[in-house]
């Protein structure tokens, strides 16, 4: 049982032509594991998380396969895809404090999930099931009947989960889902998804801007730049020696405490994320790129073999495997 | 230049909301000296937004007294004081007028203290200072126009231009995208090495604490709960809720979790005794009572007590094991 | 200070809208630039409005006319005793192309010459009735308290009350000067501009760059003049083109009504003639319907306009 993502294509159409979001962008998981996507702004990455529910809007142009269990997302049809949104997997939005109808009881925007995909259950066994999500969320039953203004952000962000999970996936897709919320608090949310996690051996894919969240949560990590993926690994390895030099810049950008090499030495890229509009020739890091070669600037890099299980989109990586492989 | 130059003295800042009062600073004080970086960390809801704001003097406190180089700050004074104390925002794009060029915006701060000069020159050196170059091909540019670390960089500039003594930054670089905050916190503490200004950062984030600051104070529920070195705190915590709140920071290296239970309280229902004892791992986990503090926990409120080195806790258990 | 190279781009993004790229040797020189471009930017967006650019055409022609009627039409055309000798009540012919009136005045130079009046009462008056409301809306919002008591209890007791009923009043307590009814209407019908204006200062009042102008030392004078005023300045021109229209409609009423200014012609004293000399009864429609379409058709050009200027500042508001 597993998600196949296949040269993942993103392009949004606008006034003065395309704008790619997304260019190209593979990689597999199975349910049980868990992949992190780090990038920051306008890398694509919450381009990506709605692409795999194809949640995008009208004007996307979308090239490439999303292999759900061998199943091709975009060639379904919509009937399919409904049944298979929810109940296959799942989204937990960015900013959920305003994806809650603020109208409504939250109880029943999670029912309304259920009912949605199950039409032969009665009142009360929603009834229950939502008590039971609730629970499993770390929020008492009775609390189904309160409005999304009675809850604090966190506890707002658990009921987004327990949507989530009110269909059963196999596969939860979380949109930096704690983003706004508290250093503690932020814990207590990424506590609960690891124990849903092991619970109910989903498959997660975590996409956040902060690359040391995601040494706690995933076991894997793919950084993204551009629309591209330009590194991946295992997350720890990724945080700790990275191969590409954005990995390098972004996981420095989260010092280590207790680490003397960055006390008092704090270290950024020069430069701005790029533009998706305007993006260089070659490789689209090249101009903050601070290892840059004459050759960046022509050619424009793959993801080549790092070591083993891990891949990075530099120059440098591939020479890393020659020089290893001669000694 | 040495020598302290901003000293908050025992401040409270109270607001009302639906007629109760909330303690939102509740006995605060503070140094901040010239040529070092004092960090103010705390989550939401702790006071140290409301402290910024007083400090300021955009926040009128109930009692105690904000002092700058001596004198008291407030009433005719500010003014003057508003030369010599600045503050960096949070949100850049919102701190900026829409209407107005980056020039102007820049300049906004000589044309209120009709400071008189070659305005251009001003302008373009303290962009130039903070690293927008070449300065005049931003003069005419609105903010939209730049990106979220240059309007950062704006915001800064124009704080600079009034070649002040202190600054306060409130949360300086939450909203910028990650590789770009190293070059904004640099930017900072180039500013406090090379020119000599103190600067109170507030902050969530520890990690930038550790990034850049000399001294660090921790807030909870408007009150300092420990204060001292940046390197001591941050790799010797003594205070519980210190201990916690590294425990969770991503970046620090793998200490045992402990997640506190519950959310932090309202600054209107402010708990009896230690504000932290219901939340306390020390309390929760029988520790507290063991070492005979329990009932001090629960009934009596507390300040910082001096420990060694500079090192200052407001934790009963931690004044009963020094004795 | 170095010649700025095209080559070398700042540490920045490449800018959506051309840069000038010479030095600017001053803080006037600037200012300027930023208003010139400000402008060219608006323009180029309120080109591309069709609705807009025909209401525009149609306000520069009856300025020009109202601006030119002297040059158009003699003046003395308009005195009932010289044109005794005219045909009365004559439907158009080639002499007369928009017939005459009761007295034999041709409609034509009756419509010109009422365009200076209209115009001038509608425009006057109604700048008359912004500031007032500019100034009590910013008043009101910027200082809050006891003071914004005040000014929205006034405020709202002119928003009650019926603006033509009041006007009626005051006229025939002053006089029927044409100064006096610009007043008049002026200062019935400030109202509605305050309360909006009001709100708008309320909201930005609370944003983060009036925060930092105060923290940059910047008292109220300062506050109001660079941040409050240009922001709320869109509300106001958008508001124009409606309190315009609305003055012009007050004064025809006013004239109709047989108490509008005591000299000169406007269109609504036409209407009124018309109506005294039966014009509908007797089917002289060349009597009463140029002056009812011109004032139709510049109150339709004039919410045209103010449609396309709102167009153009939200979506600029919104990217900003």
């Amino acid at each position: 049982m597993d998600l196949s993502v296949r040269d993942l294509h993103v392009t949004y159409r606008t006034r003065t032509g395309g704008v790619p979001a997304v260019r190209g962008v593979s990689f597999d998981l199975t349910w049980g594991q868990s992949l992190g996507i780090a990038g920051e702004s306008g890398c694509g990455k919450s381009t990506l998380g709605a692409a795999l529910l194809r949640l995008l809007p009208k004007d996307a142009t979308v090239t490439g396969e999303v292999l759900l269990n061998g199943e091709d997302v975009y060639a379904m049809t919509f009937g399919r895809l409904r049944a298979v949104r929810w109940t296959e997997f799942a989204i937990v939005f960015q900013g959920a404090l305003h994806a809650l109808n603020p109208v409504r009881e939250i109880g029943w925007q999670i029912g309304e999930a259920i009912e949605l995909h199950d039409r032969d259950l009665g009142r009360k066994e929603i009834r229950a099931r939502i008590s039971e999500l609730l629970e499993q969320v770390g929020l008492p039953g009775r609390r189904a009947t309160d409005y999304p203004h009675q809850l604090s952000g966190g506890q707002r962000q658990r009921v987004m989960i327990a949507m989530a999970l009110a269909c059963r996936p196999h596969l939860l897709i979380a949109d930096e889902p704690t983003t706004a919320l508290d250093v503690m608090v932020q814990a207590q949310v990424l506590e609960l998804l690891q124990e849903l996690r092991v619970q109910q051996q989903l498959g997660m894919i975590f996409i956040t801007h902060d690359l040391s969240l995601l040494t706690y949560v995933c076991e894997r990590i793919a950084v993204m730049y551009a629309g591209r993926i330009v590194e991946e690994g295992p997350s720890d390895e990724v945080f700790e020696s990275p191969v590409h030099p954005y990995s390098a810049a972004l996981s420095a950008a989260f010092p280590t405490i207790g680490d003397h090499s960055s006390r008092m030495a704090p270290t950024g890229l020069a430069g701005d994320p790029p533009d998706p509009t305007d993006l260089p020739s070659g490789c689209s890091f090249s101009p903050r790129c601070p290892r840059v070669e004459a050759r960046c600037h022509e050619i424009d890099i793959e993801l080549q073999d790092a070591g083993p299980r891990r891949r990075a989109a530099c120059i440098h990586a591939a020479a890393g495997v020659e020089a290893g492989a001669e000694t | 230049m040495t020598g302290v130059l901003l000293e908050v003295d025992d401040v409270h800042v109270q607001y009302r909301q639906h007629g109760i009062v909330a303690r939102a600073v509740d006995g605060v004080s503070l140094d901040v000296g010239a040529g070092e970086v004092v960090a103010l960390v705390g989550e939401s809801g702790c006071g140290k937004t409301t402290l910024a704001r007083s400090i300021m003097g955009l926040a009128k406190p109930v009692s105690g007294k904000v002092r700058f180089t001596g004198e008291v700050v407030g009433g005719r004074r500010l003014r003057a004081y508003r030369r010599k104390v600045q503050m960096i925002f949070q949100d850049p794009t919102g701190a900026l007028n829409p209407r107005h060029t980056i020039y102007e915006a820049v300049a906004e701060g000589l044309r209120v203290h009709r400071i008189r000069g070659d305005e251009p020159a001003l302008v373009a050196a303290a962009l130039a200072r903070c690293g927008l170059r070449p300065p005049e091909r931003f003069f005419t540019r609105y903010p939209h126009e730049v990106s979220g670390g240059q309007r950062q960089r704006v915001v800064i500039a124009g704080a600079m231009a009034l070649d002040p003594q202190l600054l306060v930054a409130d949360e300086p670089v939450a909203s910028l995208d990650a590789s770009v905050r190293g070059e904004i916190l640099k930017l900072l503490r180039d500013l406090v090495d090379q020119q000599g200004l103190g600067l109170l950062v507030i902050t969530h984030d520890l990690g930038l604490a550790w990034n850049i600051a000399d001294r660090i104070a921790v807030m909870y529920l408007g009150r300092i709960v420990e204060l001292g070195p940046c390197e001591q705190i941050l790799e010797h915590p003594r205070h519980p809720y210190t201990k916690a709140l590294l425990s969770v920071v991503p970046e620090a290296k793998q200490m045992e979790q402990q997640i506190l239970v519950g959310e932090t309280p309202d600054p209107k229902l402010i708990p009896a005794g230690c504000r932290f004892h219901p939340r306390c791992p020390l309390v929760q986990s029988g520790e507290a009572e063991r070492l005979g503090v329990l009932g001090r926990c629960q009934t009596e409120d507390l300040g910082l007590v001096d420990a060694a080195q500079g090192h200052a806790v407001a934790c009963h258990a931690v004044s009963a094991q020094q004795h | 200070m170095t010649a700025p190279g095209a080559a070398q781009a700042p540490s920045a993004q490449t800018p959506s809208a051309p840069i000038p790229s010479a030095p600017i040797p001053s803080a006037r020189g600037l200012a300027w630039a930023r208003r010139r471009r400000s402008v060219g930017i608006f323009w180029a967006e309120f080109r591309r409005s069709r609705a807009g650019m025909i209401g525009l055409a149609v306000l520069i022609v009856s300025a020009l006319v109202a601006l030119l009627a002297p040059l158009l039409v003699d003046y003395g055309d308009t005195v009932p005793i010289n044109t005794i000798s005219n045909p009365e009540r004559d439907p158009p012919s080639f002499d007369f192309p928009l017939g005459t009136d009761d007295k034999g005045r041709s409609m034509i130079a009756l419509l010109v010459w009422g365009a200076r009046t209209s115009l001038l009462v509608g425009l006057v008056a109604a700048t008359l009735s912004i500031v007032i409301g500019a100034a009590v809306g910013i008043a009101a919002g910027y200082f809050g308290g006891w003071i914004d008591q005040v000014l929205s209890r006034i405020e709202e007791a002119f928003l009650v009350i019926p603006t033509i009923p009041l006007a009626i009043v005051m006229v025939a307590v002053l006089n029927r000067d044409l100064t006096t009814i610009i007043f008049v209407i002026g200062i019935t019908s400030w109202a509605g501009s305050a309360r909006l204006i009001r709100a708008q200062t309320l909201t930005v009042k609370e944003r983060l760059y009036v925060d930092r102008a105060r923290a940059l030392g910047a008292g109220s004078w300062h506050i109001v003049t660079r941040h409050l005023l240009p922001n709320v300045m869109p509300i106001i021109l958008a508001n124009l083109t409606l309190t315009v229209p609305s003055a012009i409609l007050s004064e025809a009423t006013l004239s109709f009504l047989g108490i509008g200014p005591f000299e000169g012609i406007s269109w609504g004293k036409t209407l009124q003639a018309a109506a005294t000399a039966s014009a509908v009864k007797l089917g002289n429609w060349w009597f009463f319907l140029p002056a009812g379409l011109a004032i139709t058709t510049v109150v339709l050009a004039f919410t045209m306009v103010g449609n396309a200027i709102e167009q153009v500042l939200n979506p600029k508001l919104r990217e900003r």
